[in-house]
């Protein structure tokens, strides 16, 4: 699969998801990258923006399997990743696989389950399997979690540990739409568009699963120069001595970075590299796994001020400005 | 003047204590010195006699236009002089022949002035320094001008076509260079040094200098910023917002070059004329230039504006070095040992520092400003009233009378000027001179009346009237009168004496000298510009005809700070609303507590709170301990025992003091964090676990 048809496929994704979820384009181009580079997405921002619609399209578009857990406070581990049910009949445990077990998961408000169930998809998220009762079941491939969430000043939430958040590959902020986007959306709407009932839309399957795989696979050819790799890593790196961030991304955002990074040049029809893919790509891998100072934090600055500020630092390479 | 009036502005000076020494006048005849100790004399210093016709010749030795010019322009009331001029005069030796073209000048600028109108002496000019650097900027802001449409010009017929793509030969890039190419900004020399590399061999440096060219020239052109964060997606998107035309262009060449540094593409010679092709044409292009040149342009433009607009009043100029002029009798005072001096402040600020006052006929004279020559004379000033229709104040005893408009006059106007004779009386005062000048006005003493006056008011009688100083036949052209106190009054029928071709004619210039010799060097001249004092900054420049140079020079500091995008002012946030929130306050606390470091001692106050709140709730106020609280919370909440308890234990106060390891500015700084964490777990404790609700976030 060569960058044309890597492309075209990309095009194409977008345009069909396009039909359903109106605007929130940057939300939807981020998510189409952290598919391809094999990573998950959480999603964040105020209910009623589409975030679970976003999924929804994008489950049935890319032709995967998909699953909804919606996170409750009574939600319990084994509800999330399954567990060895007595049977009777048999006399023997028989596992009853639970909702993790597909290509795309949606954890729907992950942040309103207690943080012992939201780490429950840690191993799922990282190694890509489950292991319950010393025996460890792979995941069928491609898998890819997106979880969306209040913003965490909404009562009754439970922040992500940062483990948790820093298996996240973005955490992208879903913002309200622009007057002309709102105002199609109500136009959609009086159209008869029905959020729930997708399959009247008519939205055409753009991949399969094999060909999203072999895509994944093909991310990882695109050519990442040594000065391109300097600068993900002196982005990171900066991190770590900000003034405002009590910690640092860890090497993991790096990786994160780069992936992504090569992701976004195969959208952009290339097979290699450049820096605008890291620079565009930053604040959304970078956010999630910074902590503010204290002080910071008070006074209103945001990771998203750090890393912009890391940014305008960090020279870029091969510039001619002295 | 009486005496009664004279004690008053005695009394007056002396209350502003502007009593000086007194000197004495000099001996030729002038003003009497004064008697009383009382006034503040004026300083009058006495300086020798020159001679005066070798100065009058020192003078028309310069290049006085009207002297040598046979078709200088004259008009009616310069024509009179004519038949007063000597013949072949070596001074002046083509005034005859423009003499006898007769009237050819009506309306010459001020030249053309009515026989009534006032004139005054010019503010003296910007000196020649001062006017040839203004010129001199002016010259090199239309260089600028004209190089930059020239730059511009040439930069549109840059050539596109392959001859661009030359490749000259060079030696190889040596290091130097290398170090150099970091900061060549020059696009000539950066295109240059890409085809030299290339000629070199060294393609991939030519495709950096070539790229390098571009952004400089587009960086020039104040489309793009170089600057070291920016990628070439930043500068692609510069121009596609500010030339969206070209912008799939550039994307081409960012393409080609991207390949070469970041994709590993072979930087070939067909890939480097590509990339040259393509940046050579995009170097062609207008780009956004035109706004940068535009301000440039205007920039330029208002400063041409601003020098050209310096009012250097030509006009008055000319009537200044003109027959009716006065540019040659200040020159002629000043070589005689003079300070001839415009006036421009008002005459009611007269002071001591004046010796004497001529009052031109376009000088005006209001009621204060008579007042102060009053005091001013009393003082042992000097005032020469050089005609003019001025109503002369009774103290001065004389009056001018047209005599053509005044048919009514005792003395019939003369057909034909008159010598001026120094009556016999006077012979003192001036010297016997053979001086002529036009004119049909006279002087008319009108002392006995005002005198008999003054002496039914203030029963005052010891004042000398005015006496006759100069003849016009038998009209009086000049009286003076002196007063006991030091000072006098001059009264002439006319300015005639005092213009330029006045010089040239018998011994006027003589007479003129001895006339203001007694009032000292200290001379200043009253004219049009004297007190036009502006009330406020608006009148002031209107009448400075400085409006048009402020409004451009506002003009191009507006520009310059668009041009440049700086803020007028510094900015600042907008203003928050009167009124906070209470949760502003509570954060305006924290972030004090922040800044002190001090949220361990929040903690520890919120922790004791907290605590007593959660018995009080959970009912456990019988001496249940820690553990019974966490307990409960515990399964209120759902959380883990351990968590619950941790956090309660750890908002309690601590019993000993800091250690010099908790003393580090680090560990302090992890430390707050840990704080600020427990303090919202034991909130949301709080408010979850005894009050019940949703679950509580960690």
């Amino acid at each position: 699969m060569n960058v044309s048809d890597l492309k075209g496929k990309l095009d194409r994704i977008r345009a069909e998801i396009g039909r359903a979820v109106i605007g929130q384009e940057d939300v939807v181009e981020h998510t189409l990258i952290a598919v391809l580079a094999r990573g998950h997405v959480l999603l964040e921002g105020a209910p009623g923006l589409g975030k679970t619609l976003l999924v929804r399209t994008l489950g049935r578009v890319l032709g995967c399997e998909s699953k909804r857990i919606q996170f409750t406070p009574d939600l319990m581990p084994s509800d999330v990743t399954g567990g060895n049910v007595f049977n009777q009949q048999r006399g023997a445990f028989d596992f009853l696989r639970g909702p993790v077990f597909t290509q795309l998961l949606l954890a729907d408000e992950i942040n309103r389950a207690p943080a012992k169930t939201q780490s429950s998809l840690l191993e799922a998220m990282q190694e890509r399997s489950v292991t319950i009762d010393g025996t460890t079941r792979p995941l069928p491939e491609p898998f890819f979690v997106i979880a969306t969430q209040n913003p965490i000043e909404s009562q009754g939430t439970y922040p992500l540990p940062e483990a948790q958040l820093d298996r996240f590959l973005f955490k992208l902020d879903v913002r309200h739409p622009t007057t002309a986007n709102e105002k199609a959306i109500l136009a959609s709407h009086l159209a008869g568009f029905d959020a729930s009932a997708l399959d009247r839309m008519g939205l055409q399957r753009v991949t399969t699963p094999e060909e999203l795989v072999a895509m994944q696979t093909a991310i990882r050819g695109v050519r990442v120069d040594d000065s391109v790799l300097e600068y993900i890593a002196d982005i990171v790196g900066r991190t770590r001595s900000h003034r405002s961030l009590y910690f640092g991304a860890s090497p993991r955002a790096s990786i994160a970075l780069l992936a992504g990074a090569q992701a976004h040049a195969i959208a952009a029809g290339r097979n290699y590299v450049i820096p605008d893919d890291v620079k565009a790509l930053a604040p959304a891998a970078i956010r999630h796994r910074v902590g503010l100072q204290p002080d910071a934090e008070i006074e209103g600055v945001s990771a998203d001020d750090c890393v912009a500020e890391i940014l305008r630092e960090v020279r870029v390479p091969e510039t001619i400005a002295a | 003047m009486t005496r009664a009036v004279f004690a008053l502005v005695l009394a007056l000076a002396a209350a502003r204590g502007t009593a000086v020494a007194a000197t004495a006048t000099d001996g030729a005849g002038g003003a009497p010195a004064s008697a009383s100790p009382t006034p503040t004399p004026v300083q009058t210093d006495s300086f020798p006699r020159k001679n005066v016709p070798a100065l009058v010749k020192e003078v028309f030795a310069r290049d006085v236009s009207f002297c040598h010019d046979p078709k200088y322009p004259l008009t009616p009331d310069e024509v009179k002089w004519c038949a007063l001029l000597p013949k072949n005069d070596a001074r002046c030796p083509e005034l005859a022949r423009a003499c006898s073209r007769g009237a050819t000048a009506e309306l010459v600028g001020q030249r053309a002035r009515r026989a009534d109108q006032g004139t005054s002496l010019s503010v003296p000019m910007a000196p020649l320094p001062i006017r040839a650097l203004l010129w001199i900027m002016l010259a090199l802001v239309v260089a600028f001008v004209v190089y930059a449409i020239g730059k511009q010009a040439l930069a549109q017929r840059a050539p596109d076509n392959e001859e661009a793509i030359e490749i000259a030969t060079a030696a190889p890039e040596d290091p130097a260079a290398a170090i150099a190419r970091q900061i060549e900004t020059d696009v000539q020399r950066l295109l240059e040094r890409a085809r030299a590399a290339a000629a070199a061999g060294n393609y991939v440096a030519a495709v950096d200098d070539a790229y390098a060219a571009l952004l400089r020239k587009l960086e020039g052109a104040g489309v793009i910023t170089v600057e070291s964060h920016r990628t070439n997606g930043d500068h692609v998107r510069d121009v596609g917002r500010q030339a969206p035309a070209l912008r799939p262009r550039m994307q081409a060449v960012v393409h080609n070059v991207e390949e070469v540094q970041f994709g590993g593409g072979a930087a070939t010679e067909s890939r480097f004329r590509s990339v040259l092709f393509d940046v050579t044409g995009l170097l062609g292009e207008k780009l956004a230039a035109w706004l940068p040149f535009a301000v440039k342009l205007a920039l330029g433009l208002g400063l041409a504006g601003l020098v050209a607009s310096c009012h250097f009043d030509r006009d008055r100029e000319r009537w200044e070095r003109s027959t009716s002029g006065r540019n040659l009798v200040v020159d002629l005072l000043q070589r005689y040992g003079f300070t001839p001096r415009e006036r421009l402040a008002p005459l009611s600020k007269l002071d001591q520092t004046v010796s004497s006052l001529l009052l031109l006929p376009g000088a005006s004279v209001d009621e204060d400003g008579w007042q102060s020559i009053a005091t001013w004379v009393a003082e042992g000033g000097t005032l020469f009233v050089a005609g003019g229709n001025h109503t002369l104040p009774t103290w001065i005893g004389a009056t001018v009378v047209n005599d053509a408009a005044a048919a009514a006059t005792s003395v019939s106007p003369s057909t034909s000027p008159s010598p001026l004779t120094v009556p016999s009386d006077q012979a003192n005062r001036l010297p016997k001179v053979s001086a002529i000048v036009p004119g049909d006005r006279h002087v008319q003493i009108t002392h006995a009346a005002s005198n008999a006056q003054q002496v039914n008011e203030a029963g005052d009688e010891g004042d000398e009237p005015p006496v006759p100083l100069l003849f016009r036949g038998k009209a009086l052209y000049a009286v003076e009168r002196s007063y006991e106190d030091g000072g006098s009054a001059v009264v002439l029928a006319d300015d005639h004496l005092l213009s330029n071709v006045s010089l040239l004619v018998g011994d006027n210039a003589l007479l003129l000298v001895e006339l203001l010799r007694p009032g000292g060097q200290k001379l200043e001249i009253a004219g049009e510009l004297t007190g036009l004092v502006a009330k406020n900054p608006i009148t002031s420049v209107q009448r400075s005809r400085l409006a048009p140079a402020l409004l451009q020079l506002s003009l191009l500091i507006l520009l310059f700070f668009v041009f440049k995008g700086a803020h007028f002012g510094r900015p600042v946030d907008p203003t928050a609303g009167t009124r906070r929130a209470f949760a502003e306050h509570a954060r305006a606390i924290g972030l004090q507590y922040g800044r002190k470091r001090a949220g361990r001692h929040a903690l520890e106050i919120y922790g004791s709170y907290a605590l007593e709140r959660m018995r009080e709730r959970l009912n456990l106020s019988g001496g249940k301990g820690l553990l019974a609280v966490a307990e409960e919370v515990a399964t209120r909440t759902g959380r883990p025992l351990g968590d619950v308890m941790r956090v309660l234990v750890e908002s309690r106060p601590s019993n000993h003091p800091p250690s010099d390891l908790e003393r580090d500015a680090a560990i302090q700084e992890a430390n707050a964090a840990k704080d600020l964490a427990t303090l919202r777990d034991l909130a949301t404790l709080l408010q979850h676990g005894t009050l019940g609700g949703s679950q509580p976030p960690r």
